[in-house]
Order: structure tokens, then C-alpha cells, then sequence
């Protein structure tokens, strides 16, 4: 049977757990940084002049993340997720503020390639809590402006120069409080795949916003996206043969939702959105439900939750869950 | 005070070559007066100049060997490296250590990994106090393109070096028969910039031009044992005319002839001209390569009386042709004895710091006090210069022999080194084994022809494969003869650290990297 250990963690800002993490996960990132060979990654050089150019604001923090865990150029080289290998991941991501503002996704992978972590830290002066990947970026998270995102891979397979998006993910919870500063965001910062981001903030400023290296960013209304960017043309292949069902669902759902009785968060625990790993590769690891006019946070299982409130963030909030998946 | 302002003032404003106004505005509008630009006269100055200078010099190349020593002169001078042939030894060397596999397809982009590199990087700005002008310092390499140029620009670095577009230009051998044409500079009887699509094409071409049958052929650019054709026949012709075909081409009679090198250095004052040196090339017990590199000498018998003194006008000459041309600096200039009729020739231009530099610097600065590296550096420094050539160069008329040898994997067989010599000082002993006798960092302590210095390339847990430099011997006095027979005591040193080697067999699974032929060529 298929696990994942998850685990919150609370450090204000990278000390001896952050160190811990990064030592626990570097062999499995070395050798997928190292992938298609050493050669074919950006130098040290050029990782960090990009890096210092993009998003200057977390450079320092950068700097000493690399310090703490005494770098060597590989690792400074990965960790600012400047050209990474490829990497894809299957999704459902809803946005809504017909009630109350509130962002969900279900995130669909391989449990052995995810860290598991969420994090709570106080990086740059505010409150993120995010849930972890490549150590220090974000694949969904909420600041404490109220500020949520998430990413669903745009399933095209283009390939370009730009970062690793979970690294912009960290930067946006970092440094931005409205969507309409994260919107800027996308449009400033090159990302080498793909994504459809759903971003919504505590005012329910809501977007679906799809990027990929080879096009404009367009920003929509919509509140509903998965793993595709263009309309699914019958015949032609798609990156998830399931990706129309689950935002079919998906639109349902935003229609189910103006009833005020429905939790529509619970829907995502059973198919088409909860994807089981007895039948996809990419199984669906957990779903994240964010409620950013309220500072609320629920990470959802089909046999457990976690809850996160910003109010009280503190020692008390880390614990730890191993969540076994169906075979 | 007031004149330590004068010199802090004069540092922020680098006072260049086009600055002659004597006044420098100060910010509440006062004037001082400032003291006379700063020049150096004379190898005082100039040594004090370097064993002051801050500003710091990386010397940045697979190994540290080229320049080796110089750090002993210049203040503030490094090494980075990709071999670290010292083990830690060595006090002015970083090796940015790879943390993978990888294969480097050239020179050049092993310096540019090597300057993109975070220990670098951090080297730099460790260093970065130190600087004076706002940059972070010079480099200084043996290979290198534009690219290397625009990774310098983006780390602060300046080049001690010309443009590479301008090296790529003079390298072409076309541009440098006609750059030696203008200067006076003979090359042996040819005609250039010309093509031929066939062979009888090629007769006629040659007939014209009385070079007779049996010719030498080359393409412009590239090492010379790959670019360089030796036509006496139809059939030479049908093997090569791929390579031939389309190409601008310089056609050259062929002569018996010795081939030799010396290098030189270009600057404002004029040519500065290192000792005559002879190749030795072409040993099976050194390369495995036909007619390929592996070493030098130099000797103070070598060509006395005239045909030394045309060939040392004929650099100069070129020297002084190639700084018109706004070249600046070393340049190593093959030279060829016609061993019929005596009459010297230019053979090709390497317009960079090359394998001759180290027994050059080794005999300029230890017979004549001064490695002509130093004057190449000079040019590249923010100071102004004023040396008498004739007399700086006639310190190094009176030295002794030396030689050079690069020793080159000869088989044909991927191995791991279990054991490989130390980089040093070793004795010959009477049995014909050698001893190491201590650690060095270069070849100073080399004290008669029974010491050797050292220097590994490959050492433990790396692989030998066919051509892999393994290291270079630097001994006094010859070890080739006269008529170009390696003389019993290099076989000596050859076959004893030959055998201070141990090697493990790979098992079938291991699958080295053995670097790509472009990188082989390490020095």
C-alpha cells in the first residue's frame, strides 16, 4: 500500500529544520537536477543573476538558505530553480467566492516524489503557509494578507528558459497581497513549463491565470481549470486523458456551490476529481482548501484532516500524519 | 591628509591614457592639484609594482601549469583550476569541484564552467575589497571565446587578455601570411588565400608559383596536425580533399626542416623576444598521436650567430605588426629551420599563452629576473610603462638547457588510477628509479639534471584513457639530441615515472567519461 508522511512545520525563518528537510530530500532532487546530465543546466553564474534579477527581493533569503545548508554549486545551482529538469504533475484547482472566498485543489502525484511538507514560516515579515516543494518553493499556499494560489500543470509539453514555477509560487506568497500583484508577477517572470494558476485573495478577487513559455499570460474569470490550456480537440492527445472529466466536475461543482448547505471541498475526495492510485500514476495526494477572508487553512484525506489557522501559528501548530492511499 | 586624498581621489578616477587635464573638480568645488600620472620606469618599478599589486589576477585553465610561478612575482595572483594537482599543496589554488559527471567538449568551456562556478564566484567577491577601480579583478587564460569574454563582463572581471575576436582573426593562418607579408616576416615559399577544387587545380596553382610537387596544404584555422596536409600525390590528394575542397587555402613548398617555438610579448615599448626553443614531437613513449606535441627544450647552443639573431628580428618584427593591429601581449611564434639551405621561416602564430610559455618564464626569470609573462600582464594593468626592451631582453642571453616533457597515456585502455606520482621534486637514483624528495609547487628547487620537477595532471580515482595528459616533467639540461633522438636519461624519467603508476581494470559496468578530444589537449 501505497503512504505519504505529512508533516507541518513551524520555523519562522530556515534554522536547524529547514536544514533537516533539505538534507533528508537533496539525494532524490540531485538526481533529478542531474536528469539529463550536469551539463545541461544553467551555471551557477547564470542561476543566481537571473535569480538576483527576478525576484531580488528573496535573494537575501536565498543566500542564506544556501549558507545554512553549506551549498556546494550544484545545490545553489538547484535551489534557485532557475531551468530545472521538466517536471509534471496532474490537478484540479477551484476557485470561489460566492459564500466566502476559497481556493481548492487536489494535487495528483506520485507519493514517493512528494516532500509532504507543509510549512508555516515568517520569511520576509509575513505569515506563509505553503505546502513545500524543491524545500523552499510552493506547490499552493496562503499568505497572511489572505493570498492564495495554487498550480495545475497546462499539460502542453512546451519547454522553456525560465524558473521552476513552485519557486514564483514561494516569491508571490513572499512578496505579494492581492491577485492583482500576482497577476504582475506572471506577467514579469519567465517560467519554463506550462501552468494554469488559480489565484484568489481576501477581498474574493478571483482568476484562473495560464502561463507557458511560449505564450502571452492570459488572465480569465474562470474558476475552474486542470491539466489542459487549449479546448480538447476530440482525437488529440492529452497530457491526462481525464483532464476534461475532472473540469467538467469542476464546473458542476461551481454551480453546486451557490447552495448555500453544500461543502463542495468534500467532493473533491471522490472521483473524477480524487484521482486513486490503484488506477492513475499520478494519484491524488491531497487536497488543499484554503479560505483566505478567514486566515483558514484545511489540508483534506478521505480519512483525516489537518487545520491551520493563521491566528494562532506557533510550536503548537506543527504535527504529523501518515496518510496510507488505496492500491 | 591631504595626499592621502590625492591618492584616494586618483584610485576613484583611474586616471586613463585620454585624461591629461592636471585639476580634478571636487565635489564642493575646490580644485587640487594633482601629482604627476604614475610610470613605471624600469624593472624596479616594475617588480615593486607587482609585489604591491591588489588588484587581483586569476589565472583560470585546467591547470595551473602555463603561468606556474607566477604567483611568486605578483601579489594577489590565483589560480583557479580544474586539476588540483598540488592535493591542497599549493596556497594560491582553488579547484571548483564538480559535484557530477560531465563532459567537457573544449577548453573553453571548462574555463567557463570553471569561472561560472560558485566557488569562483565566492572567490570573487571575497576578493572584492581588494580592487580598486570598481572591478573585481583580471583574468587571465589560455583559451577561451567570446563567451568566456561576456561571463568576465557579468562577474566585474577584465580581460588580461585581447579580444578573442581579434585572437580568431590572427589565428587564421591566411591572416597571419599576410600579417607577417606586411611586417617583412618570410614564410616558407607559398601562395595564399587561394582554393583548388582538384588536384591537377592544385599542380597548377603550385607550378605557377614554383613550389614545385611536393607541397604543404593548410585551411585556416584549427590545431595543425588536423588542418595541415601533406600532398605529393594524387592519391594524398584524394585522401584529404573533403577537408581541402571549399576551403581558403595556404599552399607551401615543402622543406626539410626543424621546427621550433618562442615566445614573445607585444606591448606599447615594442617586442620583448623569449629564449629559441626546439619542439619535441612525436615520441611513442610520450604520445600516441604521429608527429603530435609533447614538449620542449631550450638550450643556449641553438642556433647561435645569424640565423638566431634573423629569427629573433623576425618575431619582433611580427610582434611589433601584430600590436598595429591592436593585439596586445604573449604570442608564441613556431619557427622552421630549412636544414637544406639554412634559411629560417615563419611556420604559424599562436596568438595566446601557450605550452612554450613555462620554460620561457622558467628561463626569463631564472637566469634574467624578470618571467616574460610579467610584461604581458603589465600590459593589461591601469598603469603606464616605460621599459628599454633591448636591455630587459639581453639579461636572458646567458642561461642554461631545459626541457619540457608532456607525458601522454600511451595505450589504448580505460583504467583507474590507483596510484599516481606526486607533483614535486624527484631524484634519479643509480639503479634508474626515482625517489620523491619533497613537495614544490614549481620547478625552482630543481637543483641538477638528476632532479626533475613533477607535475600530475591525473591522480587517484581519476581514468587514463588513450592521449589523457598525465603529466609534465620539467628537468635541467636536454633530453633530446642534436638530430631529434630522445636521449637515454629521458627514457629514464620517462619509463621511472611510468612506473610510479598503478591502475585498476575497470569492471564492464563502470562506465567512465573520457573527455572528448578537444579537451585532451590540456596545456
Amino acid at each position: 500500500m501505497k503512504s505519504l508522511h505529512f508533516s507541518v512545520i513551524n520555523e519562522a525563518y530556515p534554522g536547524e529544520k529547514f536544514r533537516n528537510l533539505f538534507g533528508k530530500n537533496w539525494p532524490a532532487y540531485r538526481a533529478w537536477y542531474l536528469d539529463e546530465g550536469e551539463a545541461i543546466r544553467p551555471s551557477y553564474l547564470d542561476c543566481i543573476q537571473a535569480f538576483k534579477h527576478h525576484m531580488p527581493e528573496l535573494y537575501p533569503l536565498y543566500r542564506d538558505i544556501v549558507k545554512l545548508v553549506d551549498g556546494d554549486d550544484l545545490q545553489a545551482r538547484f535551489l534557485t530553480l532557475y531551468c530545472p529538469p521538466p517536471f509534471f504533475s496532474g490537478c484540479s484547482q477551484l476557485t470561489s467566492n460566492t459564500q466566502t472566498p476559497i481556493l481548492i485543489r487536489n494535487y495528483d502525484f506520485p507519493p514517493i516524489l512528494c516532500e509532504g511538507v507543509v510549512s508555516c514560516s515568517q520569511w520576509l515579515g509575513k505569515k506563509v503557509v505553503a505546502m513545500a516543494d524543491c524545500v523552499w518553493g510552493a506547490l499552493d499556499g496562503m499568505n497572511e494578507s489572505g493570498l492564495a494560489v495554487s498550480i495545475a500543470y497546462g499539460g502542453r509539453l512546451v519547454k522553456g528558459e525560465g524558473f521552476g514555477v513552485t519557486i514564483v509560487i514561494r516569491y508571490i506568497l513572499e512578496t505579494c497581497a492581492t491577485v492583482e500583484e500576482a497577476i504582475a508577477v506572471f506577467q514579469r517572470i519567465p517560467i519554463h513549463l506550462d501552468y494554469n494558476i488559480a489565484l484568489i485573495d481576501a477581498s474574493g478577487h478571483q482568476v484562473t491565470v495560464y502561463i507557458a513559455p511560449d505564450r502571452e499570460v492570459v488572465v480569465t474569470q474562470e474558476q475552474a481549470s486542470t491539466n489542459h490550456q487549449d479546448p480538447i480537440v476530440p482525437g488529440q492527445a492529452l497530457f491526462l486523458a481525464d483532464t476534461g472529466i475532472r473540469l467538467d466536475a469542476l464546473n458542476h461543482l461551481v454551480l453546486m456551490d451557490r447552495d448555500p448547505t453544500q461543502d463542495i471541498s468534500s467532493r473533491f475526495l471522490y472521483p473524477p476529481l480524487y484521482r486513486p492510485h490503484a488506477n492513475h500514476n499520478s494519484g491524488t495526494l491531497y487536497t488543499a482548501v484554503y479560505y483566505p477572508s478567514q486566515g483558514q487553512i484545511r489540508y483534506l484525506w478521505p480519512t483525516a484532516q489537518i487545520n491551520i489557522n493563521f491566528m494562532d501559528l506557533s510550536a503548537a501548530t506543527e504535527q504529523e500524519i501518515t496518510i496510507f492511499y488505496d492500491n | 591628509m591631504l595626499r592621502r586624498l590625492i591618492t584616494i581621489l586618483k584610485k576613484q578616477f583611474g586616471f586613463s591614457d585620454h585624461q591629461d587635464n592636471n585639476k580634478t573638480e571636487l565635489n564642493n568645488g575646490g580644485t587640487i592639484e594633482m601629482q604627476d600620472k604614475i610610470k613605471l620606469k624600469g624593472l624596479s618599478d616594475i617588480y615593486r609594482f607587482f609585489r604591491k599589486n591588489q588588484t587581483p589576477i586569476y589565472f583560470v585553465s585546467p591547470t595551473a601549469y602555463n603561468v606556474l610561478g607566477i604567483g611568486q612575482w605578483v601579489q594577489s595572483f590565483q589560480y583557479v583550476t580544474f586539476f588540483d594537482s598540488f592535493d591542497g599543496g599549493h596556497f594560491r589554488i582553488v579547484n571548483p569541484k564538480l559535484n557530477s559527471e560531465r563532459e567537457f567538449q573544449s577548453m573553453e568551456e571548462m574555463v567557463n564552467y570553471l569561472l561560472s562556478h560558485k566557488e569562483t564566484v565566492d572567490l570573487l567577491e571575497e576578493n572584492a575589497h581588494k580592487c580598486e577601480n570598481g572591478s573585481k579583478g583580471k583574468l587571465l587564460t589560455v583559451m577561451f571565446d567570446e563567451k568566456t569574454e561576456e561571463i568576465a563582463a557579468s562577474l566585474g572581471l577584465e580581460m588580461a587578455l585581447p579580444p578573442a575576436k581579434l585572437r580568431q582573426h590572427i589565428d587564421s593562418k591566411i591572416v597571419t601570411t599576410q600579417l607577417a607579408n606586411d611586417a617583412g616576416v618570410p614564410s616558407a615559399p607559398n601562395l595564399f588565400d587561394v582554393k583548388a577544387s582538384s588536384y591537377e587545380e592544385l599542380c597548377a596553382l603550385a607550378e605557377k608559383h614554383h613550389l614545385g610537387r611536393n607541397l604543404v596544404v593548410q585551411t585556416p584555422y584549427g590545431d595543425s596536425g588536423k588542418t595541415t596536409f601533406f600532398i605529393r600525390s594524387e592519391a594524398d590528394w584524394d585522401k584529404n580533399a573533403k577537408k581541402i575542397v571549399g576551403e581558403t587555402l595556404k599552399i607551401m613548398k615543402y622543406i626539410n626542416h626543424i621546427p621550433g617555438t618562442v615566445e614573445a610579448v607585444a606591448t606599447r615599448c615594442g617586442t620583448l623576444v623569449g629564449p629559441l626553443q626546439t619542439d619535441i614531437t612525436g615520441y611513442e613513449e610520450l604520445t600516441p598521436y604521429k608527429g603530435g606535441w609533447c614538449g620542449n627544450d631550450i638550450f643556449p647552443e641553438l642556433l647561435k650567430g645569424k640565423q638566431h639573431d634573423k629569427i629573433i628580428a623576425m618575431v619582433k618584427a611580427m610582434g611589433d605588426k601584430l600590436y598595429e593591429t591592436g593585439y596586445r601581449g604573449a604570442f608564441c611564434f613556431d619557427y622552421l629551420v630549412d636544414t637544406d639551405d639554412g634559411e629560417v621561416y615563419l611556420g604559424e602564430i599562436n596568438p595566446r599563452i601557450s605550452g612554450a610559455s613555462p620554460l620561457t618564464n622558467l628561463v626569463t626569470s631564472k637566469y634574467g629576473g624578470a618571467p616574460l609573462i610579467l610584461f604581458h600582464l603589465l600590459e593589461f594593468m591601469d598603469v603606464d610603462f616605460e621599459i628599454d626592451i633591448e636591455e630587459i631582453q639581453k639579461r636572458w642571453s646567458d642561461y642554461g638547457s631545459w626541457t619540457q616533457l608532456v607525458l601522454k597515456h600511451t595505450q589504448d585502455k580505460v583504467r583507474m588510477i590507483s596510484k599516481a606520482p606526486q607533483s614535486g621534486i624527484w631524484q634519479m637514483k643509480d639503479d634508474g628509479d626515482i625517489e620523491f624528495i619533497r613537495h614544490s609547487i614549481d620547478w625552482s628547487n630543481v637543483g641538477d639534471e638528476n632532479n626533475a620537477f613533477y607535475m600530475r595532471v591525473y591522480g587517484e580515482g581519476e581514468y587514463s584513457y588513450l592521449g589523457a595528459d598525465m603529466g609534465i616533467l620539467v628537468s635541467c639540461g636536454r633530453m633530446q639530441s642534436d638530430d631529434r633522438e630522445l636521449l637515454p636519461r629521458a627514457h629514464s624519467w620517462i619509463n621511472a615515472i611510468n612506473r610510479q603508476f598503478e591502475f585498476k581494470n575497470l569492471e564492464d559496468l563502470e562506465q567512465p567519461y573520457i573527455p572528448d578530444q578537444g579537451v585532451r589537449k590540456m596545456l
